[in-house]
């Protein structure tokens, strides 16, 4: 056939709404994928770019020792831009007044730092801050308020670090990369790396921190990697994910969940497409059987279908593209418009994943709409003659692999990941195979039943149980969707809620280190007042001597199988006559307020770790005395969950009264009463404090940014999916249609037939959102456990959902896309509507 | 116009009955001012070429269809006033079909297919009427059997049980043996008439075949919409 023919056939193919569907499924597929893959692409990029802030650039080399010139040179040659940072402390003295010095965490940098991320500045001591893109010039130093104060020093004076003398030019307050190592404790100072050399400070056996930051694209990064490989011995080479535990956890939770998503969108959509493409053969055998006893050759026919499918795939690709752009843009718009306006710009989109959309839409054509096409070609011009003739049929083994081989090509191509396309198909095979049985015997329940029913419900279940083989595949593909969106959105509630549960509201944003038992009271006092979240605790350090009279060391070694935290290492101690807060005494009993015997709790599964039990005794050393202390209870805690210190051992007062003590407390201060706490600092100018509440503001711009991103995936995926429903409701359409005036012209009333199709659907919704919610647990056990580290959970919500889902959704686009059809006059059965 | 019973006997009765469709803007007049009345229990042919209109009459008169202009009474009702509806009800009561393509649900077994009327109207003894009549056109052996499974004989005379079953006024038949060869026609047409007379049916049967038309008691032939003979 030539192409003016084909040409021909899709001209009035398109007129007739033949391909209408077809057309529609390949769009919305094309469309999926590559607004899926632009929008995730492009926050993905974003996401990191935002988080690579904390790195203070994309990668980082790290080390004790300095980065040898070969690495920046390699970076260099590979286009990679670097910046280098030394970290070390040292005490600063004011210039003019050599009795006035501090120690100081001073970070020497290039003229390029930060490559990520910006600086914040004051005008003034513990004043407003504000963002530059500046950062001291040679010979220049900036330092944070409490040196100035410390050191009784004003901007344009002269500070000296080692044997240097540099001129103070700004007040830093906070830098991305600000770390949390010892390092970085003291109060900062930011100088540039051509000075260091006149510090003299670096010597041989002196602590200094290396980092090579640098810039550049993923692929390069892979290259520099792996050149660097055999010599990074000694060196952490770091991503984004390694500077913060939370949004790497936030960012590779949400790949997850965009694979997924994304996977499954993909599925939905070649199902679709499958079923459309099926009903467009069907309908087109007499077509192909008029042309070949016109003479067709089968060859001629093979190359008019494939003709056809690839005109059918570019116009269809074309404009799932154009949808999926539009999509894309409007979200980046409502992204960066209405919901992160304080945010970077989004960085452009990449040619990927609009080629990932053309791939996805002809592999889903080739493997889902090609075996029904191919079907046509073995018509036999019998067929004109007698409709009922049965032509020979492509083997459903070619069917099938076509259709195998396609999802599995899209999904390891998609995900990257053959053990996750295995676990997804076999657990999709699985799903099948148990919901078409259950979909039989539900049906057969329901042809049972019927037979007792009124008449509007007899005859939905006839109804049902009349195309009990295509009912089969449509609970499949319903329950199939009903689960995949409740997995959706489920698993996104969970992620979303365990993002939220790590940074809530009020987490706190600045922690005070070095508080003074006489200080004690004033922080006491500004937590109550202008603090909406906050924890004082005492801190000893202190470690575990003996245990029973037997050396702890000698203990140790006899369980030498132990993992975990060493017993005999170093510890943080603090007392309480109170159980702390979110701690819960598990074994023992806590011991009344003022107590006078020495009593210590410990944590539980240190204990269990370490076979510490009720009522033995520890030996202490802390700040040089021995104690001996009784231990009075277990005590079980979340670590890290909590907005609060935490601790293995936890003692009576009485234990530290003749030991000095020092405090520390984590507080959450509002934005209104941020001067209130710069007054309590430079009342109090000996506390450390550290600021920690940029770092959060990024980590909650980062969380939202993906959480964004993970409701807009659940939306399209559930286009998808009501696209699919569409699509098998239109593939029984015909059947429906000679049914239907069949029926009217046997008497039915519109309004029986229309209330029995409504009870078909509602029916067919129900038995699919039952299907569906069976489904839906036992994937969430494994996806949750498996995939994503929850703890499962069954959830009552699902079972509403599902029949709610199911039956709702599914009796509503089942009236609205077939009440048509009712309308159709009966006469249609004269002029054989078959 | 041919009249073979008086009016007042008539079970089937039309007056001016045109239809005409609008096609490509233009209106286009396919059945024009046909009067015809049928008495009870009569057997009468519709004959004709080719789009003479044979099928557009028929589908006005089982009130498949509305006309543009004219009335049509069936059993006493003026069909042609009514909605579809109530149109609907009348054909489940009075109303039966023999269609030339059979019509049989392809995913039903011969069975279901017969029982369809009688399940549509919520009778509960379907089962057996069905039964019986597919007894009474031969195919007691095909109960379990779907349409695909059976030759195009037997598929119309499940078509003409289920028309049967549900014991008619009026039987409504379009070309029944048109699909057919001619022996297995011959069947049909013979079938059909058997268990007109026995359960005292109106009969009317649109066909192109004179052999046929001559088994009717009378027949009126159409040409380009309007009666001739």
């Amino acid at each position: 056939m030539n192409l003016r023919l084909i040409l021909n056939f899709i001209l009035s193919d398109w007129r007739s709404g033949e391909l209408h569907l077809l057309l529609i499924a390949l769009a919305i597929a094309v469309g999926t994928v590559s607004s899926i893959t632009l929008t995730v692409d492009r926050l993905q990029k974003a996401m990191t770019k935002e988080a690579s802030v904390f790195l203070g650039a994309d990668r980082s080399i790290n080390s004790r020792k300095a980065i040898p010139d070969a690495f920046v040179q390699e970076a260099v040659n590979r286009g990679i831009t670097t910046s280098s940072v030394v970290a070390f402390n040292s005490m600063v003295l004011s210039s003019s007044d050599n009795t006035k010095s501090h120690l100081a965490s001073v970070k020497a940098v290039e003229g390029n730092y930060p490559l990520r991320g910006k600086l914040r500045v004051a005008e003034e001591p513990f004043g407003a801050t504000t963002e530059t893109t500046e950062i001291p010039k040679p010979g220049e130093i900036w330092m944070n308020s409490r040196l100035l104060y410390i050191l009784d020093v004003e901007l344009g004076d002269e500070v000296e670090v080692g044997y240097a003398t540099l001129t103070l030019t700004g007040i830093i307050e906070s830098e991305p990369d600000r770390g949390f190592s010892m390092l970085d404790l003291s109060p900062r100072v930011l100088m540039r790396a051509e000075d260091i050399e006149a510090t003299q400070v670096i010597q041989p056996g002196s602590q200094i921190d290396y980092r090579l930051l640098l810039v550049g694209d993923d692929a390069t990064f892979r290259g520099l990697y792996q050149a660097l490989e055999a010599d990074l011995e000694g060196y952490r080479w770091r991503n984004v994910k390694d500077s913060d535990a939370r949004i790497g956890r936030a960012l590779e939770r949400a790949e997850s969940f965009f694979l997924i998503g994304g996977s499954m969108a993909v599925l939905l959509a070649g199902v679709a497409i499958a079923l459309s493409a099926n009903r467009y053969a069907r309908r087109h055998f007499d077509h192909v059987g008029i042309l070949k006893t016109l003479g067709a050759r089968p060859r001629a026919v093979l190359w008019g279908c494939l003709g056809l499918l690839i005109l059918i795939g570019v116009i269809g690709i074309a404009v799932g593209l154009f949808a999926g752009a539009t999509i894309h843009f409007g979200l980046v718009w409502y992204l960066t418009e209405r919901v992160l306006t304080n945010v970077a710009e989004i960085p452009p989109a990449s040619i990927a994943p609009i080629l990932t959309g053309i791939v996805t839409g002809f592999i889903c054509l080739f493997a889902f709409a090609l075996p029904p096409f191919l079907d046509l070609i073995s018509v036999s011009p019998l067929h004109v003659i007698r409709r009922d003739f049965r032509r020979a049929g492509v083997s459903s083994l070619i069917t099938y692999t076509c259709a195998i081989t396609g999802i599995l090509g899209l999904l390891i191509w998609y995900s990257g990941s053959w053990s996750f396309t295995l676990w997804l198909l076999l657990g999709i095979v699985a799903v099948t195979l148990i919901f078409g049985t259950a979909a039989i015997v539900l049906l057969r329940g329901g042809r049972l039943l019927g037979m007792q029913a009124g008449s509007v419900w007899r005859l939905a279940l006839s109804g049902l149980q009349r195309r009990n083989v295509e009912n089969t595949g449509q609970i499949i593909v319903f329950s199939l969707v009903i689960m995949l969106l409740m997995i959706l959105y489920l698993v996104r509630t969970s992620l979303v809620e365990e993002w939220q549960e790590q940074l809530p509201a009020d987490t706190p944003n600045h922690v005070l280190f070095n508080i003074s038992a006489a200080q004690r009271d004033d922080v006491e006092q500004f937590i109550e007042k202008y603090a909406t979240e906050g924890d004082l605790a005492a801190f000893y350090d202190g470690r575990v001597v003996a245990l029973n009279g037997t050396p702890v060391r000698e203990y140790q070694r006899s369980r030498s199988n132990v993992a975990g935290p060493r017993l005999s290492s170093g510890r943080q101690l603090t007392w309480s006559d109170e159980v702390p807060a979110n701690n819960e005494v598990v074994d023992g009993e806590w011991w009344s307020p003022g107590t006078e015997e020495l009593l210590v709790s410990v944590e539980r599964d240190y204990a269990l770790t370490w076979g510490l039990n009720i009522d033995d005794i520890l030996s202490f050393r802390i700040q040089g005395q021995v104690l001996d202390v009784r231990i009075a209870n277990l005590r079980a805690l979340e670590w890290n969950e909590n907005a609060q210190f935490n601790f293995f051992f936890v003692f009576p007062p009485r234990v530290f009264a003749d030991i000095p003590s020092s405090y520390r407390a984590m507080i959450y201060v509002p934005d209104e009463h941020r001067a209130e706490l710069s007054q309590l600092i430079a009342r109090n100018p000996t506390m450390t404090v550290i600021d920690v509440d940029s770092i959060i503001k990024q980590v909650q711009s980062v969380i939202d940014r993906v959480t964004m991103a993970v409701e807009w995936i659940l939306i399209l995926v559930l286009t998808s999916g009501a696209l699919v429903l569409l699509a098998s409701i239109q593939a029984s359409r015909d059947s429906r249609i000679k049914e239907h005036a069949l029926l009217r012209s046997m008497g039915g009333t519109k309004k029986l037939i229309l209330g029995s199709l409504t009870a078909e659907f509602l029916l067919l919704g129900l038995m699919a959102g039952l299907v569906a919610i069976v489904g839906a647990e036992l994937s969430l056990y494994l996806i949750e456990k498996e995939l994503l580290e929850f703890e499962y959970a069954t959830r009552p919500e699902i079972w509403v959902a599902g029949f709610l889902l199911g039956g709702g959704i599914v009796a509503s686009v089942g009236y609205l896309s077939t009440r048509k059809l009712v309308r159709l006059p009966p006469v249609t059965i004269l002029r054989d509507a078959g | 116009m041919t009249t073979t019973a008086n009016d007042n006997d008539a079970i089937l009765r039309a007056e001016d009955l045109t239809k005409e469709v609008e096609f490509e803007g233009a209106s286009l007049t396919i059945l024009r001012d046909v009067d015809i009345s049928i008495a009870r229990g009569e057997a009468v042919a519709i004959v004709g070429e080719s789009g003479s209109g044979k099928t557009t009459l028929l589908g006005l008169l089982a009130g498949l269809d509305v006309p543009t202009r004219g009335r049509v009474w069936l059993d006493g009702d003026e069909i042609s006033a009514f909605n579809e509806d109530e149109r609907a009800q009348v054909r489940a009561r009075a109303v039966g079909f023999v269609f030339q393509t059979f019509q049989l649900i392809d995913s039903l077994t011969a069975l279901e297919n017969v029982m369809l009327p009688a399940e549509l109207r919520g009778e509960r003894t379907a089962r057996e009427d069905a039964i019986r009549y597919l007894e009474r056109v031969g195919l007691d052996q095909r109960l379990k059997h779907y349409p695909r499974q059976l030759s195009g004989g037997e598929q119309q005379r499940v078509a003409i049980a289920r028309a049967f079953c549900s014991e008619p006024l009026v039987l409504f038949a379009d070309e029944p043996t048109g699909n057919l060869d001619t022996k297995t026609g011959h069947h049909i047409a013979d079938l059909l008439f058997e268990l007109n007379h026995e359960n005292q049916t109106t009969l009317v049967l649109v066909t192109h075949d004179r052999s046929l038309a001559e088994r009717c008691q009378s027949s009126t032939e159409l040409a380009a919409g309007a009666v001739i003979a």
